[in-house]
């Protein structure tokens, strides 16, 4: 009796306990330090860093991307970056554009006006992109993609290149018509939630889109030319360096310029390329000043540090135990010591106003829109000029006693060295040139898709170096992400077949560069 | 209210039923007797006879006899000695009791203590189950228990780290890292084997799969580690171990003929590729004692930099333990120091260990049991070691060259906290300032405590309540001063970081015992059931320093150049179970366990809380039916099928945005988390069979256990990759890819010899195991060449060079070796199998314990001889290409392989070649050779067989004679020489000890250390002078 008594006991508190206890399960397993929302600013701030911060790096992640733009030799070891060696890419970045949807999620409670900002920055985040993923590698996930969460869907299908351009001028219309409707919006640590300077980066942007179309204006489903001369006509458009769409760095933690000298010992590695100075001295641009320190060997031959000839470019495809054997001897220039003495550096824009000045003395000149190539061409030059001149302080160990004064920069686009001459295609050399000398460390890779697209300027290959299959090529695109090929086969396999006759290769011309 | 009132009736119904039992009229009464050895018949002196139940205890003097008094007619006694098995004889009247103890090799008859504490005889069980006595871990004492186990249990893989303060990393069967651990019956979920002081052990029972452990749910799913600590005795007992120092097993080696620098000349920025050391060359260098550049010639003084930075190393082990054992109970109490001074540098832990334990019998029917321990472990430094965190090895042997002498840089200092004293600007630090200024300390605590109570409310039942408690307090603090270079994971403006976590787990018990023997003469029963709570709590709060120190030297947060950042979480967890585990046993010849138990778990949804999983073992004696060749001793069959069921982690289900603070400006982000989240996930379910054998033979000197076993995963709880262009990287599902574990244990024992003097007994351990995929999800499975069905899991792969037909490496046109673009398997990760091998001699008051261990086969990353290629102070890459380099201007290396002369290749999207027309000739292009080695290393990505043995143990020992030791007032003495990780061999793993299966971050030198231990016992026996 006593045992059944006590049995039942001990089954009662047992399973009280038990029961009692799992009421308070869900309390215990609510993480009391999470967040299970957040607010559009936090969201926009973060999309807006993520654009910026985080995809221009930092340290050598910094620099790496300039290898490809042959800015920046690397005298640590045979970087693949700087010897055209091009692997996988990856999607990761579209996993932030759920936190744009997220953003529009919260934005019902607030005024309209403010609403349209936030679904404007929307629209420009996945433009943005998806423009950059496909620039890479062709057709993309696009009308199937971001849909894990909402419909379950984690094997998306491919668009085709063109069908995902033209999603992308598509976004960036709606994109300005949301901010032409907008109003003030917080987060934004670019242009202050400034709804018309948005504007005019998304119509500055769409104009980058469309001529990289050049090779498609007889296609009637995108409209190239008439898209662009719409946005020119119709549209704000960058006026000024005050509307550049940069980060400004500044001496706070995380906040530093992303190659200043405080805790990043990569500052010992960096030479910068002839091709770079080697134009710089051939037009007699001070910006040589602003972005080299001269060779210690030139200063020792008794030059000075304000002589052309006291600096030094390396052939970036010259093989590393050369390269090294230069690095060694001190013969070279490196970076100026304002990138890497001052904490706020330099801003870092993606797109500036005076790129927005050579894509319209370009379509001038193949003839899109009416207008002066030069004019343009002189304002994108002014404009990359001045905004060297306004981020350096008047010291000689930034721009070495050669200051560009106003004067200096009105003159030298003119100059015979300079100002646009011959045919239509040797125009085109000059303008591309005068944007690769402007996007030095800025606009990461953007040198090296113009390069890609028009060919200009031309980056020397030897075989000796050069790491794509085969040698006397330089690759054109990277291979699609492992992921993608891991787990989602099937899709990523029909537009490989589709693209380049089942073949992944980094030597596959896709449909934007076939004319 | 109705369960304060059932609380109530409880504890009337134990107060009413307990407490008059004490008042029962004892019989006193008093037994003599003798203790021989069972195999010869000579007396045994010191073996231990207790009253079961109780605390009484006394020794067998030198003719084996004894004497108990003041004990009740219906006692137990229980006779226990070192080596023998032990023996229970219910005295039932008797006054003289002569008993003959069974060698331990009679294993089969051994108790051993399984789930939930419960002792059960070997030959009744179903699993596998392997005993290590408490002496095997108190002879050579080094740092950590569980180094002394390595190699000494099948299965068990215990691999130890040559990091200072780092614990070895303990798997059993292939499973995860560290199987619960249970001690005194209590799986506490902070403690670990660290902090338990050797000499505390009685025994560690090993419970290998599922089945054994079956009744602790998902934490035992992979074995469980059952310890059993010592409880009362007499005297005092004391234990010293101390070692030092005595040479590397394995350590680093460099090229000493060329400096810093790279492309052949010297510099002191990086690379170990510079120019030819000791031929007159003349460099501006820093002088460390003048601490200004000089011209100095370039000389090999640093030839032994890392050596003569290393310190002799130390490691003390001493324990004092006091002992009483009464009528009424018994208490015991140990005091544990262990010093270790580590190979770099300002590495010394201190860790202090103390517990006592009682036990009370209040009356006839209910006994208290309680053990509280508190452990204390410092050290004002752990760093210095690692490549990610640019210890002294990436500092000293990998990134600066033989060119400096690095004692003479002990004056760190140029100006104090803020300019070093030494010749780098970029990426190292003068190591003594590492060791001195750039600075980890750790400071644990853990207090345990463990109540159990026994009820016997009747003949044959118990009621077992019992809590134990744990509960940790810890705090790490990292400062550096600015000015440093090697900045990974530090600030170069200096930093300050505390931080601080605490926590605790509570286990409690409350457990339903009923037993029966020889029930229809033939049955023996035994049901328990009973239900369990298990909770734990993690909290953490830290802070660090923001861009900088205001003032160096101050090192604390209020010294924070920005507001400082600030971090903190909370984790919190409880599973409720039922349990229930019915065992029969017919004959004492076929036996079968029944076991089931239900969890309620917090970290599930409410559909999928609640889970049931069962067990079913059993065992036959062969010997019992059949009759066996009469060498044959024993022949135990048995077999068990289980299943373990498994939560989630803790939130596993949250979804929760990733916010940071003051990001820019002030403003603060959030980021949507890029894994999505099914909050309804079962529980992963893991069902195990296992068969196994054992056998005695030859009298009992060899016995063979064998152990098959078969685990299959399904259900499996994955945060599977998923392609990012879906917006999310990774999903939570229960995938439907399965996976299957098989595995085999062999162990062998052996009293290899056995004369009057000496004896020779033998050990060995052997057990492979692998996973292999089962079915693949269409789904979550990667499509990859090596993901299949049937196809191990533990596949190693690379992105090889590009091979002609006949494996040669291709060159570029440049003559370097040629990478491809896609993975492939070139191996597998893990061992073939492992292994140990121990052995134990004695002769007269002499013995001798050896131990062997070691792995065969699988592939690891020799990061540290891998990576030396790239630096340049790889000693094999001070050849004649390198000289011919360097001192004459040649390249003259020519890289071994082919060319393409012409032709093309296509691959498809798996890497797998669709077209080829290459046609090749032999590479003839000369290139440097610091190119060439810099990328092609070993050829090999570092991939190597880290097939190594190692003697592990050595302890050779001397017992004084009782007669002489007792005249000095001690029942035993013993001193002896110990060694631990005294010999490696490995096959071509170089530079680095395999022990620990991962060199990737640079494995800091293994050492050998050799002392002495001095054992003894002061006697305070309360046996009566006879």
């Amino acid at each position: 009796m006593i045992t059944l008594r006590i049995k039942s006991t001990i089954a009662c508190i047992a399973v009280t306990v038990v029961l009692a206890s799992c009421t308070h399960f869900e309390d215990l397993n609510t993480n009391p330090d999470g967040f299970t929302t957040a607010t559009p600013q936090m969201l926009a701030t973060k999309l807006i860093l993520d654009i910026t911060r985080s995809d221009i790096s930092s340290q050598k992640g910094f620099m790496a991307n300039f290898m490809r733009d042959k800015y920046i030799l690397w005298s640590e070891f045979a970087q693949g970056e700087q010897y055209n060696r091009i692997d996988r890419t990856s999607f990761g970045n579209f996993t932030r554009l759920i936190d744009v949807e997220k953003m529009i999620g919260l934005t019902d409670e607030l005024d309209q006006e403010v609403a349209n900002s936030y679904k404007g920055l929307s629209y420009f985040m996945r433009a943005y992109t998806f423009f950059s993923a496909t620039m890479q590698v062709g057709d993309i996930p696009y009308s199937e993609a971001l849909k894990g969460e909402r419909e379950g869907n984690v094997k998306p299908r491919y668009d085709t290149q063109k069908e995902v351009f033209i999603g992308i001028l598509n976004e960036l219309d709606e994109a300005n018509r949301l901010f032409a409707q907008g109003a003030n919006f917080e987060g934004d640590v670019i242009y202050q939630g400034d709804p018309v300077k948005w504007q005019k980066m998304v119509n500055s942007f769409a104009l980058k889109v469309l001529i990289n179309l050049y090779r498609k204006t007889a296609d009637s489903d995108l409209r190239v030319v008439e898209r662009f001369n719409d946005i020119l006509n119709n549209r704000p458009i960058f006026e000024s360096n005050a509307d550049n769409f940069q980060l400004v760095y500044s001496d706070q933690e995380n906040q530093r310029y992303p190659f200043h000298k405080l805790g990043n010992q990569f500052v010992i590695y960096p030479m910068v390329s002839d091709i770079l100075i080697d134009r710089l001295k051939a037009t007699n641009d001070y910006r040589l000043f602003y972005y080299a320190s001269p060779s210690k060997v030139q200063l020792d031959n008794g030059h000075s540090s304000s002589d052309f000839d006291a600096y030094k470019g390396t052939d970036p495809a010259i093989p590393y135990a050369g390269l090294s054997a230069i690095h060694s001897s001190g013969d070279y220039s490196g970076v100026n010591a304002r990138y890497t003495e001052i904490p706020a550096g330099e801003p870092i824009s993606l797109l500036s106003y005076a790129q927005v000045q050579f894509l319209l003395a370009e379509a001038a000149v193949r003839g899109w829109i009416e207008g002066d190539a030069q004019t343009y061409y002189a304002a994108g030059i002014q404009g990359a000029m001045q905004s060297v001149a306004d981020h350096t302080p008047n010291h000689p160990s930034y721009h070495h006693n050669r200051i560009m004064g106003d004067a200096y920069i009105e003159a030298f686009p003119a100059t015979n060295a300079v100002k646009l001459t011959g045919a239509a295609e040797h125009q085109i050399e000059q303008i591309i040139a005068q944007k690769y000398v402007s996007t030095y460390l800025q606009s990461p890779l953007n040198a090296f898709f113009e390069n890609r697209r028009t060919g200009y300027p031309e980056f020397p290959i030897n075989p000796a170096s050069n790491e794509n299959i085969p040698a006397d090529r330089l690759p054109i695109r990277w291979m699609y992400p492992s992921d993608e090929v891991s787990y989602n086969s099937e899709n990523v396999n029909e537009a490989i077949n589709r693209q380049y006759n089942g073949s992944d290769n980094v030597n596959e011309r896709m449909w934007l560069l076939k004319d | 209210m109705k369960q304060r009132l059932l609380i109530q009736r409880l504890f009337a119904i134990m107060l009413l039923a307990g407490i008059p039992g004490s008042n029962m009229a004892m019989q006193q009464q008093t037994v003599t007797g003798t203790v021989a050895d069972a195999t010869d018949g000579t007396p045994i002196a010191g073996v231990t006879i207790r009253v079961r139940g109780t605390s009484i205890a006394v020794s067998s003097a030198d003719d084996g006899r004894y004497i108990v008094t003041g004990i009740n007619t219906d006692d137990v006694l229980v006779f226990s000695y070192l080596g023998y098995r032990s023996r229970e004889e219910p005295i039932e009247g008797r006054t003289t009791i002569s008993v003959q103890l069974g060698r331990l090799e009679d294993v089969l008859e051994e108790v051993v203590v399984t789930a939930l504490g419960i002792r059960r005889e070997e030959k009744s069980l179903g699993y596998s189950v392997q005993r290590i006595g408490g002496e095997q871990v108190q002879q050579v004492k080094g740092v950590d228990i569980a180094t002394s186990l390595t190699g000494k249990v099948a299965g068990l893989w215990i691999q130890n780290s040559t990091e200072f303060d780092e614990s070895p990393d303990i798997r059993l069967r292939g499973g995860s890292s560290n199987p619960l651990l249970v001690i005194d019956g209590v799986p506490y979920g902070n403690m670990g084997l660290r902090q338990i002081a050797p000499d505390d052990i009685e025994s560690i029972d090993v419970l290998k799969g599922a089945t054994a452990s079956a009744l602790y749910g998902v934490r035992g799913g992979g074995g469980a580690i059952i310890v059993t600590t010592k409880s009362g005795g007499n005297g005092i007992s004391v234990n010293s171990n101390n070692m030092f120092f005595a040479g590397y097993l394995a350590l680093p080696e460099v090229q000493t003929s060329y400096s810093a620098g790279l492309g052949g000349s010297y510099n002191s920025i990086d690379y170990v590729w510079g120019d030819k050391l000791d031929v007159g060359i003349m460099e501006e260098q820093w002088n460390p004692e003048t601490k200004q550049f000089e011209l100095m010639e370039l000389t090999s003084r640093g030839r032994d930099n890392l050596k003569n930075f290393l310190e002799p190393g130390i490691v003390t082990n001493n324990n004092i333990s006091f002992a009483r054992s009464g009528d009424i109970g018994s208490v015991r109490a140990s005091l544990n120091h262990v010093y270790n001074k580590g190979q770099y540098p300002n590495l010394k832990l201190n860790r202090l260990n103390a517990t006592i334990s009682g036990q009370l019998k209040l009356s006839e029917k209910l006994e208290l049991k309680s053990h509280i321990g508190y452990n204390r472990s410092m050290t004002p430094q752990i760093t210095g070691a690692g490549y990610g965190d640019q210890g002294y090895i990436y500092q000293l042997l990998m990134w600066t060259g033989p060119e400096y002498d690095v004692t003479k840089f002990r004056d760190y200092w140029v100006v104090p906290n803020e300019q070093q004293n030494w010749h780098y600007k970029a990426w190292y630090d003068n190591p003594y300032l590492i060791a001195y200024e750039k600075l980890y300390g750790r400071e644990n605590n853990m207090t345990n405590v463990n109540l159990t109570s026994d009820y016997k409310p009747f003949e044959g039942a118990k009621v077992t309540a019992r809590v134990g408690y744990d509960f940790y307090s810890n705090e790490d603090t990292r400062r550096n001063p600015p000015g440093i270079f090697s900045t990974r994971g530090w600030h170069a403006n200096g930093m300050f970081g505390q931080y601080q976590s605490r926590g605790f787990s509570l286990n409690t018990d409350l457990l339903f015992n009923y037993g029966k023997k020889k029930l229809f003469n033939t049955l023996d029963i035994d049901f328990t059931a009973g239900g369990t709570i298990y909770r734990y709590e993690d909290q953490s709060l830290s802070g660090a320093t923001r861009s900088g120190l205001i003032v160096p030297g101050v090192y604390s947060l209020n010294n924070s150049v920005e507001r400082p950042d600030v971090w903190t979480s909370r984790y919190g967890k409880q599973v409720n179970s039922l349990l229930g585990l019915a065992s029969f046993g017919w004959k004492d010849a076929v036996f079968l366990d029944l076991t089931g138990r239900n969890d309620w778990s917090s970290t599930l949804d409410i559909t999928t809380r609640s889970y049931f999983y069962p067990s079913v073992s059993g065992s036959i004696l062969l010997e019992e039916f059949f009759k066996l060749p009469t060498w044959v001793g024993m022949w135990k069959l048995r077999g068990s099928w289980a299943v373990s069921k498994q939560d989630l982690g803790v939130y596993a289900t949250n979804v929760n945005y990733d916010i940071s603070q003051g990001a820019w400006d002030g403003l603060n982000t959030a980021d949507y988390p890029s894994g999505l989240n099914t909050s309804v996930i079962k529980p992963q379910t893991n069902r195990t069979w296992e068969a196994g054998t054992a056998i005695y033979v030859l009298d009992n000197r060899l016995t063979i256990d064998l152990a098959y076993y078969n685990v299959f995963n399904y259900n499996r709880q994955l945060s599977s990759t998923i392609p990012a262009s879906s917006g999310f990287t990774t999903t939570l599902i229960n995938t439907n890819e399965t996976r299957v574990r098989r595995g085999v244990e062999v162990s062998l024992n052996a009293g290899v010899l056995k004369t009057r003097n000496f004896t020779w007994d033998a050990a060995v351990n052997w057990a492979t195991t692998h996973q292999y995929y089962k079915e693949l999800d269409p789904v979550y499975s990667p499509d990859n060449l090596w993901t299949k069905v049937g196809g191990r899991v533990d596949n190693y792969t690379i992105t090889d060079w590009l091979r002609d037909p006949q494996g040669r490496v291709i060159h570029t046109n440049g003559g370097l070796p040629q990478q491809g673009q896609y993975a492939s398997a070139i191996g597998y990760s893990d061992p073939k199998f492992i292994g140990g091998f121990t052995n134990s001699f004695t002769f007269r008051d002499f013995d001798l314990q050896l131990s062997f261990d070691g792995r065969v086969g699988g592939l690891l990353y020799n990061y540290t001889a891998y990576k030396m290629w790239d630096t340049g102070s790889h000693p094999d890459s001070d050849n004649q290409w390198r000289y011919d380099e360097v001192v004459n201007g040649n390249e003259s290396f020519v890289g071994n392989g082919v060319k393409v002369v012409s032709g093309s290749v296509s691959f498809d999207p798996y890497g797998r070649i669709t077209e080829d027309t290459r046609t090749y000739a032999p590479n003839d292009v000369p290139v440097s050779y610091e190119t060439y080695a810099r990328r092609f290393a070993d050829g090999r990505f570092g991939a190597t067989d880290p097939t190594f043995i190692k003697i592990r143990e050595l302890a050779i020992g001397y017992t004084v004679p009782r007669s002489l030791s007792e005249r000095w007032g001690m029942s035993r003495a013993r001193i002896s020489l110990t060694a631990q990780n005294v010999f490696l061999w490995t096959k071509d793993f170089r530079f680095a000890d395999p022990d620990w299966n991962a060199d990737s971050d640079l494995t800091s030198p293994s050492q050998r250390f050799i002392g002495l231990n001095l054992n003894f016992h002061l006697a305070n026996d309360n046996q009566p002078n006879n």
